[in-house]
């Protein structure tokens, strides 16, 4: 796995409307990526998580709209390290958007099963990216490497003819993940991809999307709300909640050792299948709402560890935990000089 | 799993199903052109289980498994095709319609989706009040108030006075479901079927309301059906768990065996799939059984699972296999279970039956016979 | 209970929108919000008022006069016809007669529409069937011979009777939406939940599904009036009906009858299609509006199995995670 940076994501904020009564749906994120590797984005309803991939290829729609920050892009060069250079995807030109998208970046959408168009066979539909951004290949070529691309994913290829109707829901899942990967893309965003599959075809894609991740060596940021798929597939990890990164590190590291109580309170929302039978409680009280947030963390209405400063202002995403992990960041005045040291995982 | 049934002291059996069935019939019209003749989904196909007062009982099972349906059966929003449906003994006759509102007083269902098993535009009063009225339980508009708020409590959705004139759209997912689980409680039914209640919600609501759950089995003593696909929250939740796959029961016993010595191939596969981050990195196995849910309109001969399954043998493909006990109310439908098999996942000998998808309540029984 | 109370209600701080959600009871409300559907509404108000008012300000239009084919002046603000009469008059006379066939015709047509779509989605079977076969027959033929043929039994009829006759022709397209809706909000949960909660089938249709249904008839009602306006015309340009009963198209068919195109006297023929184009933009512009809020937006989650809800898309149709 490269240790190279591929996107950079630096305070970004996107609000929904404008004016005093405006919704802050993502505030001041900052993220990296690295090539190769698979960020996991967690989150609940309204923490920012969907909006933000919409940011960061630029899929935004009125009144959605990006308020700051900057979302730069390592590309390579064709060649050599010459040619490398970083973009803003955020000022990129319509043009430039249009090459970008798709060829170095793919998304693969919530319930994209659904977002294949009902009336077009697959090839047609795997060809159509291919048309948009090398219309010098030639018909043959597309058609084979349509084929090639849906071996690739494991479905069999006299489905190219086939209409999305009479495929099932994995089978469609796979098409648009074939269809992300047409152009051969260095990054692939996937929100909720596996979402609305059953749990064996979940654990097939999953499969796949890492043989295909070691083949090719694309990144991939995966969005779910289930963070316990997140800690079984995924090199990183950030937490979102209400529209901010709380959490980031290492997997492993933040299922071990979670830093801040919102990510212990989501890990340990999880029944487990094997091990002690424990009983569990959730996390108390409700999602946030975006429009009347309280001041100081927005997590401390529900947290079993709240302070007096949580209240008063919001923490810093600061260095937690063991110092010599070094990536390993949380949102939470308990890992500060100000609040209590965090406690070495009680509340597991 | 709770003791034997009917014995001093435990569980009392409140509804009991017997070689359900439910087909469908197809409309395509495709289908009826290409082949003449009445063409059927098979749904259900031969279920059986008993429900306990105080006792949650899980169906397993993903999308096209029938848990579904065969929940709507219970509730009766679908009838039967064959089998019988028992209610404390006793088999209601359907066909009049004072039967069946005495049934629905008695069984009660929440749906998957908070968002739509709300009438967008009545508010929380209307919804809890109509069980009321429609069941005499309230006599007039004050009194259904009155008990409304009781209900609101009773799920802890509070400050009830707040809650109470509010509209669907005005609440969040966890709170409407809330809602669902109040409006199902208003008739003081003995049985309630959930049918997947929390998996469209954010993860950190389900525990809470799973947890509501719980304790309302236990403080108003209702015969829990948990219809659901995730096996963990099964295991978490419920003292039994039944594991369906294309409209039948493969596997079934008490929650802890079930999910810690799966008998069933199918159940080994969802209990691999199942996403477990507690396990040690690096041992899961890779998926062997690639393929997808057999068609319901003809499902494969013999065992349905025979397709997919790693360990398929060729009596899979000829005959159903009958239940294997392994013991303590826990039996699964494989034949690698039975004698004379070469790869019995399980090291205990079982008994064969003679019937198919026999009762765990029968299992116990002849357990305690044994 | 009211169920089309429309004042607003704030959602509760715990709803997980970031945004205000639609609100099904407050629709009215929010359509008047929209500019088009203010805009249409003048419009449409200020035409009823030229109809109830409008002929106390204006002459006689029957009254012929010596001046032929006169331009729009301070005594014939429109000008006359070729026997001399008051354009003016005849102008807004006429407006009455649109307004009530076009009014009277959609409730009558609405009326049939509900009870044969609801009838149809709900009694299936056998029922639906007859009534859907029934529904398309009527859609097949052609609505504007099949109202002359019958007007021409009701010969010389009034504008009731003229009513009644359009309604019988514009009546099965709403029908037809209205049963698609009917089924589709059959299978809701809600549905569902009310059956297995106990409620009666009636109390089911007229409590449960048709409060859900009322921004969608809303909707069909004024794009019945539209049509039902246009066939009128219709009818009276081709001289269907009293010839003698002042209305739009009856301007028309005496002004194609004088050649007044040939004469050049646009201030006949121009008026009436003016104001018959304006009334239906009006019409149309507040059918926009309810529209709006008649369409999926109250009904955001489509059906697949699977579909998370708490990941619907906003009002304004962006994700809300």
């Amino acid at each position: 796995m490269n240790a190279e940076l591929l996107l950079e994501v630096s305070g970004l904020s996107v609000d929904y409307g404008s004016g005093p009564g405006a919704v802050h749906a993502v505030d001041r994120v900052d993220l990296a990526f690295r090539r190769g590797e698979v960020l996991g984005l967690a989150g609940e309803s309204g923490s920012g998580k969907s909006t933000l991939a919409h940011a960061m290829t630029r899929l935004l729609r009125p009144p959605a709209v990006v308020t700051g920050g900057s979302v730069r892009y390592h590309q390579r060069g064709p060649a050599s390290a010459a040619g490398d250079r970083v973009v803003d995807i955020l000022a990129m030109s319509e043009a430039q958007l249009r090459r970008f998208r798709w060829e170095q970046v793919a998304v693969v959408f919530q319930s994209a099963m659904n977002a294949l168009n009902p009336v077009i066979d697959v090839r047609s539909q795997l060809v159509d990216a291919m048309r948009a951004h090398e219309p010098r290949m030639s018909r043959a070529d597309r058609n084979a490497r349509a084929a090639e691309l849906l071996d690739l994913v494991g479905v069999s290829t006299d489905r190219l003819r086939s209409y999305p109707h009479q495929l099932s829901g994995g089978m469609r899942q796979r098409v648009m993940i074939a269809m992300a990967l047409a152009l051969n893309p260095d990054l692939v965003i996937m929100d909720e991809p596996t979402t609305a599959l059953d749990v064996v075809t979940q654990r097939q894609i999953l499969e796949k999307l890492e043989e295909l991740r070691v083949e090719f060596g694309f990144a991939t940021v995966f969005i779910t709300h289930d963070l316990s798929l997140l800690l079984d597939i995924a090199d990183s990890i950030a937490i979102m909640y209400a529209g901010r990164i709380v959490e980031t590190g290492p997997a492993k590291r933040v299922h071990a050792e979670p830093a801040h109580p919102y990510s212990r309170g989501l890990i340990n929302s999880f029944p487990p299948l094997t091990g002690a039978r424990r009983e569990l409680t959730g996390i108390p009280g409700f999602p946030p709402d975006l429009r009347a947030l309280p001041p100081g963390c927005p997590f401390a209405p529900r947290c079993g560890q709240v302070m007096a400063i949580c209240r008063e202002q919001y923490p810093p995403l600061v260095p937690a935990g063991d110092p010599g992990e070094p990536g390993h960041l949380a949102a939470c005045w308990l890992n500060t000089p100000q609040g209590a040291p965090a406690t070495e995982g009680s509340l597991r | 799993m709770s003791d034997a049934s009917g014995t001093s002291g435990g569980p009392v059996p409140v509804l009991e199903v017997e070689s359900l069935t439910k087909y469908f019939p197809v409309r395509d019209a495709s289908v009826r052109l290409a082949r003449p003749g009445r063409r059927v989904v098979h749904a259900v196909d031969g279920v059986s289980f008993t429900l306990r007062s105080s006792t949650a009982v899980a169906l397993v099972g993903e999308s096209g498994s029938g848990k579904s349906t065969t929940g709507q059966v219970v509730s009766h929003l679908e009838q039967a095709t064959s089998g019988r449906l028992l209610f404390r003994g006793a088999e209601p006759r359907f066909r009049r319609r004072s039967v069946i509102k005495a049934y629905r007083r008695q069984v009660q269902m929440i749906f998957q989706d908070p968002y739509s098993s709300l009438n967008p535009v009545h508010s929380v009063a209307y919804h809890l009040a109509r069980p009321l009225r429609i069941h005499g339980l309230a006599k007039s508009g004050a009194e259904a108030r009155q008990q409304a708020l009781q209900l609101l409590e009773r799920v802890h959705l509070t400050p009830a006075q707040q809650i109470i004139d509010k509209l669907p759209h005005e609440l969040s997912g966890g709170q409407r479901q809330r809602v669902a689980i109040a409006r199902a409680l208003a008739v003081q039914p003995s049985v309630l079927v959930a049918d997947e209640p929390v998996s469209m919600l954010d993860v950190s609501v389900r525990l809470s309301i799973l947890n509501l759950l719980s304790e309302l089995v236990t403080r108003s003593e209702l015969a829990l059906l948990y219809i659901t696909h995730d096996i963990a929250s099964a295991r978490y939740f419920a003292e039994e768990i039944l594991v369906m796959y294309a409209g039948q029961v493969l596997e079934a016993g008490p929650a802890e065996k079930v999910t810690q010595s799966p008998a069933h191939p199918y159940t080994q596969l969802l209990i691999s799939a199942a996403p477990n981050p507690d396990a040690a990195a690096g041992t899961r196995p890779k998926m062997q059984s690639p393929g997808e849910a057999p068609s319901l309109i003809d499902p494969p001969s013999g065992c349905r699972f025979h397709p997919r399954c790693p360990h398929a043998m060729a009596i899979c493909a000829e005959k159903e296999p009958p239940a294997f006990r392994q013991g303590g109310g826990h039996w699964a439908a494989c034949w690698l279970l039975g004698d004379g098999a070469t790869q019995p996942p399980q090291p205990s000998a079982a008994r064969q039956t003679p019937r198919p998808a026999a009762s765990t309540e029968e299992c116990a029984k002849e357990q305690t016979d044994a | 209970m009211a169920v089309l109370d429309a004042s607003a209600v704030e959602p509760s701080a715990a709803s997980p929108s970031p945004f205000k959600a639609t609100r099904p009871r407050g629709w009215v409300r929010n359509a008047l919000r929209s500019a088009k559907v203010r805009v249409g509404l003048g419009i449409v108000v200020f035409f009823i008022l030229l109809g109830i008012i409008g002929p106390n300000f204006v002459g006689n239009p029957s009254v012929t006069g010596p001046q032929a084919f006169a331009h729009p002046s301070a005594h014939h603000l429109l000008g006359t016809t070729d026997t001399g009469q008051d354009v003016l008059a005849q102008l807004v006379d006429g407006t009455n007669v649109s307004l009530i066939v076009g009014f009277v015709s959609s409730v009558i047509a609405t009326l049939i529409a509900i009870a044969i779509g609801l009838s149809s989605a709900f009694l299936g079977g056998l029922w639906d069937e007859v009534f859907s076969t029934i529904t398309n027959a009527f859609l097949v033929i052609p609505a504007l011979p099949l109202v002359i043929v019958l007007a021409g039994y009701l010969h010389g009829a009034g504008t009731l009777a003229v009513a009644v006759v359009i309604a019988a022709t514009a009546w099965p397209w709403t029908a037809r939406i209205l049963r698609a809706q009917t089924l589709s909000l059959r299978r809701r949960d809600y549905v569902r939940a009310a059956r297995v909660v106990g409620e009666s089938a009636t109390r089911i249709i007229w409590f449960e599904i048709v409060p859900n249904e009322i921004p969608l008839i809303a909707a069909q009602f004024l794009i019945t009036v539209i049509y039902a306006i246009l066939i009128q015309a219709g009818l009276a340009f081709l001289g269907v009906g009293s010839v003698t009963t002042w209305s739009w198209g009856t301007m028309l068919y005496w002004a194609q009858n004088a050649s007044a195109l040939a004469s050049g006297a646009w201030w006949w023929f121009v008026p009436p299609g003016l104001c018959l184009a304006l009334l239906g933009t009006g019409l149309a512009l507040m059918n926009f509006g309810v529209d709006e809020i008649a369409n999926p937006r109250l009904s955001a989650v489509a059906k697949p199995s699977r579909r998370r809800g708490r990941f619907r898309r906003s009002a304004a149709g962006v994700p809300t995670s």
